[in-house]
């Protein structure tokens, strides 16, 4: 792998390039999925290389499968990309970035690729049994193990070469429960499958077997809970619902390739400009924030971007105040900083770009039971099921698939599928508590999107159960 | 026609189908099916009026997906030699041995026996001149759209797009097909920040001679200069006119997206309106919804990823559901016909149509303006929708690139994007009106683009429930 990485880089130095940076990528899958009682083994593997180069400032890229045979073709085609394009009004600076040698691999205490699949399968089936012998009222049971892993060797010419391993460890399971007309969907942990970085003691860890019967009696329970009223009322929300919240309304509009404006031909640009950087208070005073690339077991976790940057923790929000965008080597000449390690490619046949790693709530001092004990009148929200932004990723909607309504303080009753709809900066600003680290939790999704060609990258997402004044509550479905 | 006069290629069809005879004839398996889909894609991207992103990447996957005494096992790579092939084998029998049967098996003879009615299998689905259309030809592209922008006094961004696609599949009932594909697609954003505008259109087609980029950003320029320094007015539900990127961001997500209405999958997951509801009337009358790769227009594919010919499939019919798309496996575990709609394997959709046509009405887009007293003309919905009930086709999200007031008749003007939830057949039963000119839009989520063929229709209600309020000037 390094040989193949380190003759692009030299091959474009000599075709032309300023800067070149090759990658070379092995990127393994197994997943495990399980329906009503049977069970299927996918296993998908793809390996090649990229090569990204600078010519008199201007990038070019090109990437080809491992087995072609002429990679100085593939470095051509880069640089003459590079060459083809007109004179851009910007031209492409890259902060400094000192050189590194170094290896990382994702710490795993039993490597799910090592294991017999039938262990994996025999676990899958364990979960479908239980929630199949739970209920005559299931009628769906779906289960999924899924491991990934991504070996890949970089090489820049600036001298740095870095080889890394991450192992992801994924799990979910859901069931449907059918009775008088009304059909549920009840998912654990959450509606995507949960990934983390390490090997399958996570999924003991998740413990999906024990969590299986439960969740069908908690489905069953849904099918006659009433829809959530529309209301505007104080909500707290669980970590899956503050992370998915946090990932589209705080993750996104932070990176900076899309406040530059990068992203305005797809899913769109960003409202957070430069100017907001340090002043804006986007949040309550309460509200601290990181995008944390370093936190243990977290799916966003690795040891250096994908330009050769280490790994760090970037406080975005410090006392409610956006503090720091997450960039590129490109994106921090804008700011004439340095990158902090965020420029990612979800393969070899991608680009490196600004993505979002493990970003979390900062844990406050309260607790999930304090915050509904001073609630007078108010939603506790469970488990993500959905949601959409806009353009801007200012205006929102997300679902939960459960919610308990809480009177004087105390639960008295359940609704099913509540929604809570706003606008950012207004429901971060009315942040109103924040529990302690003891139920921080960040919860992992394999794919993100985006970019063009579409890039789809983990991302965790979470912190502590948090409350909000003043939202907008409904029932999506009534 | 041969792989000589297809040069820019990734693999050619020779290479493909030897690699597909290996496979097959290398396999111990029961039933044996190999598909490769290679790409080679160009894509420039610009923003603020300057090209940023220029890459090209050269790809192709393998499939290998094997019956063993009724296990189903799909293994996946990229390298086509033949020792890679035998390693996909003999770990599909390792795997095969670990898994339980599988409750529905495709069959594999069907798209040998099934072939469709003439002229289909011979589409003309590749265009050398889009093929072989480089960075030079692009960055062309991107100064026609760019200097339109710039003589309208907007900034811009987009992208074009040019790809050589190749798919093959071959399986142990003797099938053999494969269909070179070239496609250029063009995305034109026209922005004004300080005035909270913009504007946005695409086109998407085989031949690049037929792409006018110039009107493409006049258009998406037009819409913007049209939506300066729109007004604040509240939600409520209220009289829309959807223009096609609209009703098509809605049949995106109806699709495959978000609720997968006229899949398979969701009708076995019993979450899905169509299906619980075929043969009843799930629209207005007027709204007639068919999959037809054979329409003008379209990039057409002539067959899907398990070899199976394409046909016509109704889905909604004078306003009654009609259709569900079916692969082999799903129309094995329904009894049904296959329709020519199964998407990669192990994909997590399911089938789902790919060529949406949404047949066109009677009215001018005038006409359905001048007869609103009180609406709104809505451009665009964003890509990013919330699914939240397949059962009732319910879903929320929010308009962008352009809202507009419609008043006694005419557009009064730009106001700020509002959020929406609704049911979405309940929606398509207050139709009002029709238009007979239709848009092509496209989504490019699945390897192979899906369209739909989009009138503007007028709804007698949507159900708008919020507003976008903030604005810069709120920020300290």
């Amino acid at each position: 792998m390094i040989n193949l990485a380190r003759d692009l880089v030299s091959m474009a130095l000599s075709m032309g390039a300023q800067y070149a940076e090759g990658r070379v990528v092995d990127q393994s899958q197994q997943a495990i999925n399980g329906t009503d009682g049977a069970t299927g083994v996918s296993e998908f593997t793809t390996c090649g290389f990229g090569i990204r180069v600078l010519v008199d400032g201007q990038w070019g890229f090109a990437s080809d499968n491992l087995s072609q045979q002429q990679p100085s073709a593939t470095v051509g085609k880069a640089i003459s990309l590079a060459r083809a394009m007109p004179r851009r009004t910007r031209t492409v600076r890259l902060a400094e970035q000192p050189p590194v040698q170094a290896i990382h691999e994702t710490p795993c205490e039993q490597d799910p690729f090592q294991m017999p699949v039938a262990e994996k399968v025999e676990m899958v089936h364990a979960i479908m049994q239980a929630m199949a012998g739970a209920s005559d009222k299931v009628t769906k049971t779906q289960a999924k193990l899924d491991f990934r892993r991504e070996t890949s060797q970089l090489v820049t010419s600036e001298g740095t070469e870095i080889g890394q391993t991450i192992t992801l460890t994924g799990a979910g399971l859901a069931v449907t429960v059918s009775d008088r007309g009304q059909v549920f969907r009840r998912t654990y942990p959450y509606s995507h499958t949960d990934f983390g970085t390490g090997g399958f003691e996570l999924i003991l860890a998740l413990k999906p077997v024990e969590a299986a019967a439960t969740m069908v009696h908690e489905a069953i329970e849904l099918l006659d809970a009433p829809p959530c009223s529309d209301a505007v009322s104080t909500v707290i929300l669980d970590p899956t619902l503050v992370g998915m919240v946090l990932h589209e309304t705080m993750g996104h509009p932070i990176e900076m390739d899309r406040a530059l404006g990068d992203e305005s031909d797809n899913f769109g640009p960003s409202f957070l400009q430069v100017h907001h950087l340090g002043e804006f208070q986007y949040a309550s005073e309460l509200v601290n924030m990181v995008a944390d690339a370093t936190r243990p077991k977290a799916v966003a976790t690795y040891g250096y971007d994908h330009e050769g940057v280490k790994a760090q923790s970037i406080p975005i929000i410090k006392g409610g105040v956006f503090s720091n965008y997450l960039m590129s080597r490109e994106c921090a000449t804008e700011l004439e900083q340095p990158s902090n390690g965020t420029a990612r490619a979800s393969s070899w046949n991608r680009i490196p770009m600004v993505r979002i790693t493990n970003l979390s709530l900062v844990p406050g001092d309260s607790t999930r039971e304090q915050l509904i004990s001073e609630t007078d009148d108010g939603l506790y929200i469970e488990t993500f099921k959905g949601g959409d932004i806009d353009d801007k990723r200012l205006t929102f909607s997300f679902m939960g698939e459960r919610g308990w309504q809480i009177r004087g303080g105390k639960i008295v009753g359940m609704v099913k599928n509540p929604v809570i709809y706003g606008e950012a900066p207004t429901f971060w600003r009315n942040c109103s508590g924040i529990a302690g680290p003891d139920e921080d939790r960040v919860v992992g999704i394999s794919s993100c999107g985006k970019g063009l060609p579409w890039q789809f990258i983990p991302t965790g997402q979470g912190g502590p159960p948090a409350r909000f004044e003043q939202v907008k509550v409904g029932g999506g479905i009534g | 026609m041969s792989t000589d006069t297809r040069p820019d290629m990734p693999l050619g069809e020779d290479q493909a189908l030897e690699a597909i005879e290996f496979g097959l004839r290398a396999s111990p398996a029961d039933a044996t099916e190999v598909l490769i889909v290679a790409e080679s894609t160009d894509l420039t991207r610009f923003a603020n009026l300057a090209i940023h992103q220029n890459v090209t990447e050269t790809h192709h996957q393998i499939y290998v997906r094997t019956v063993w005494n009724g296990r189903l096992v799909i293994v996946k790579g990229n390298d086509l030699s033949e020792e890679a092939v035998k390693q996909a084998l003999l770990r599909s029998e390792e795997l095969a041995a670990t898994v339980s049967p599988s409750a529905a098996l495709p069959d594999f003879a069907y798209p040998v026996n099934f072939v469709a009615e003439d002229g289909r299998q011979d589409v003309v689905t590749y265009n050398p001149a889009t093929a072989s259309c480089g960075a030079e030809g692009r960055a062309r592209i991107v100064d026609r759209a760019c200097n339109v922008f710039r003589s309208c006094g907007v900034n811009g961004a987009g992208n074009v797009r040019v790809r050589r696609l190749e798919m093959a599949v071959g399986n142990s009932a003797g099938l053999r097909r494969y269909a070179p594909f070239s496609i250029v697609a063009l995305v034109a954003v026209a922005l004004d920040a300080a005035n909270n505008a913009s504007g946005y259109n695409s086109w998407i087609g085989r031949d690049i001679e037929a792409l006018d980029a110039e009107d493409q950003a006049r258009q998406a320029a037009v819409k913007c200069l049209m939506g300066r320094r729109p007004r604040l007015i509240e939600a409520r539900p209220m009289t829309a006119i959807l223009e096609p990127p609209a009703v098509a961001q809605l049949f995106f997500h109806l699709n495959f997206r978000s609720l997968g209405v006229w899949g398979a999958q969701s009708a076995g997951n019993r979450d899905n309106i169509v299906f619980d509801n075929l043969g009843r009337r799930i629209t207005a009358d007027t709204i007639t919804v068919y999959d037809e790769m054979m329409t003008d227009g379209l990039p057409p594919m002539p067959f899907d990823y398990e070899g199976v010919d394409k046909q016509r499939l109704d889905l909604i019919v004078n306003g009654v559901a009609k259709g569900i798309a079916h692969d082999l496996t799903s129309a094995a575990s329904f009894g049904r016909a296959p329709t020519g709609h199964a998407q990669m394997p192990a994909n997590e959709f399911g089938p789902s149509p790919q060529h949406l046509v949404i047949e066109s009405g009677q009215s001018s887009v005038s006409d359905l303006i001048e007869s609103t007293e009180y609406g709104v003309l809505v451009s665009r919905f964003h890509g990013f929708v919330s699914p939240l009930s397949g059962k009732e086709g319910h879903m929320a999200g929010t308009t962008r690139d352009g809202l507009f007031l419609v008043e006694n008749g005419r557009i009064s003007g730009p106001i700020r994007n509002f959020r929406w939830m609704d049911r979405m057949f309940s929606a398509f039963q207050t139709v009002e009106g029709i238009s007979k000119e239709r848009k092509v839009q496209f989504t490019d989520e699945l390897w192979f683009p899906t369209c739909v063929v989009a009138p503007t229709i007028k709804l007698g209600r949507f159900n708008f429930i919020d507003v976008q309020r903030w604005t810069e000037e709120r920020s300290p």
